[in-house]
């Protein structure tokens, strides 16, 4: 194993470190290594960690699980569904029924576990059981009031299913309203997305390629010219590919430019000129870089100056280099 | 673009995350806990965390899946260090993960087929011992110190065949890596 990839172990360890209990994988990372790279690094192992359980076959989860999940996150509005499905039950009570039946009879109000299921007015009037005999002595003379309650009671169910009917129907509206402006958002973004996404992968190909050189930028200057400035060189394999990205570089000022520099067996040369605005970051690449470079390096120019060697002073610097396998 | 929907409370996005994760991650509470109803639980108690988490989400450290993934293998690491019958359950769990499944085949998308393919392969690729300690300090939640008792091994030698086996996953996966970033 190279010195190099030593330099990754601490990372490594501490992503596999905070797997232990009452640890977080997104902690802070340790002091002295918060830099960019290390960053970057510790994200790329979190990922590592996180696909380790794609090896398991898939286990689908029982139906019910999802949906008590839905209505735990229903919260309020599931108590209000709940109710309202109830709501049709309670008829009995408030309908003439002790006509029907004789008076200590109130325990047909109290709604069954059919009654709670279904809801139909059939079965409303199951509750108005009583002995047959005293049923058809009295029937002559009470037919009228017990037919009245029935329908009454008939009619209270089958207003209730349809409260409970229309209860649904809204529910269902509202869902179907939701489902039609998530895929209006979801187009919008679609192609922003898009154009991001392949953005990202161009660059992240060179931060996930093999043996790629990684080099942290560091504020030069004593003190620091730009102390809040840092960013990570990116090296392909090839060592063409480069990639460079820089963040708290304040705006270099007024006929003033950065300009950024290979320092090669050859000597020092130009990269090629930036600016920085406010809160921004940087982002350079390019496919070619000179043969034998060790170095990269930014200097503050006056804009015109010579292209040829730095004469301002240098405000940012690589580090050590090392190899990400 | 789903989690910063259920950040905004939309339960139909939550309902998209389930669908998309829940069969990957109820995989994982079943390997490290065994028992399914345990499993589920957990797997009920993840999304209701992100729920009402969401927000705290930070892309900058982790995909979504690799978030989800870490939260429910904590949660279930919890439970089973709770029960305090870890033996047992690792039994089991190891006896669940060779198959025999009480629920019907998750479906799965095209992505994470070839996904776990590829995972499942360079797991398998992995030398036995290195994927020996990987497995304890993942599914098992010991320390390294734990494990290096429970292999009879130097604390050092758990150190480097982690390492090595995080390397080589990590060189191995890119084109997986690259996928979730």
């Amino acid at each position: 194993m190279s010195q190099e990839t030593h330099q990754e172990d601490p990372t490594i360890l501490a992503a596999v470190d905070s797997l232990e209990p009452g640890r977080s994988p997104f902690e802070p990372l340790p002091p002295g290594t918060r830099d960019e790279t290390a960053e970057t690094l510790a994200r790329l192992y979190n990922e590592v960690l996180g696909l380790i359980p794609y090896e398991l076959d898939p286990a689908a989860p029982r139906p019910e699980v999802k949906q008590r999940l839905m209505t735990a996150i229903a919260g309020e509005e599931t108590q209000e569904v709940a109710e309202l499905r109830a709501a049709p039950i309670a008829p009995p009570a408030s309908i003439p029924a002790p006509a029907a039946a004789p008076a200590p009879a109130p325990a047909p109000v109290q709604p069954s576990r059919e009654m709670r299921t279904t809801g139909s007015p059939q079965e409303v009037r199951v509750p108005s059981r009583r002995p047959m005999a005293a049923v058809a002595s009295r029937r002559a003379s009470r037919w009228p009031l017990a037919l009245a309650a029935s329908l009454a009671l008939a009619f209270a169910g089958l207003s209730g299913w349809l409260y409970l009917e229309q209860a649904r129907q809204r529910e269902k509206i509202a869902q179907l309203r939701n489902e039609i402006q998530e895929t209006g958002q979801a187009a919008a973004e679609m192609g922003r997305m898009r154009d991001e996404l392949a953005e990202m992968r161009d660059k992240l190909t060179l931060v996930t390629s093999p043996a790629v050189l990684v080099s942290p930028m560091r504020p030069m200057g004593e003190p620091p010219i730009q102390p809040g400035a840092r960013g990570t060189l990116f090296v392909a394999a090839d060592h063409q590919h480069w990639y460079l990205r820089l963040e708290g570089l304040q705006p270099a000022g007024e006929g003033k430019a950065y300009h950024l520099w290979w320092v090669a067996d050859q000597g020092i040369l130009s990269g090629g000129t930036f600016t920085a605005r406010p809160g921004e970051r940087i982002e350079l690449s390019s496919a070619t870089m000179p043969a034998t470079t060790r170095a990269a390096m930014v200097t503050l120019e006056d804009e015109g100056s010579s292209p040829n060697a730095p004469t301002g002073p240098e405000v940012m610097r690589s580090g050590d280099v090392y190899e990400v396998l | 673009m789903l989690l910063r929907q259920v950040a905004e409370r939309q339960p139909e996005a939550l309902a998209g995350l389930y669908d998309r994760h829940a069969s990957v991650l109820l995989a994982l509470a079943r390997r490290i806990l065994g028992a399914s109803g345990d499993a589920e639980d957990i797997l009920q108690e993840v999304f209701l965390h992100v729920w009402n988490n969401a927000s705290r989400y930070d892309a900058s450290r982790s995909s979504v899946s690799t978030w989800l993934v870490l939260i429910t293998r904590s949660r279930a690491i919890d439970r089973l260090r709770h029960r305090g019958v870890v033996d047992r359950a690792h039994e089991s769990a190891h006896q669940d993960s060779g198959g025999g499944h009480a629920s019907p085949e998750a479906p799965e998308s095209v992505l994470f087929r070839e996904r776990r393919e590829r995972v499942k392969r360079e797991m398998e690729n992995l030398p036995p011992e290195q994927r020996q300690v990987l497995e304890m300090a993942f599914y098992d939640g010991l320390t390294q110190s734990e494990i290096a008792a429970r292999a009879d091994l130097p604390l050092g030698t758990v150190k480097t065949r982690i390492l090595l086996a995080m390397k080589k996953l990590r060189s191995a996966l890119r084109a997986e890596i690259r996928q979730l970033l």
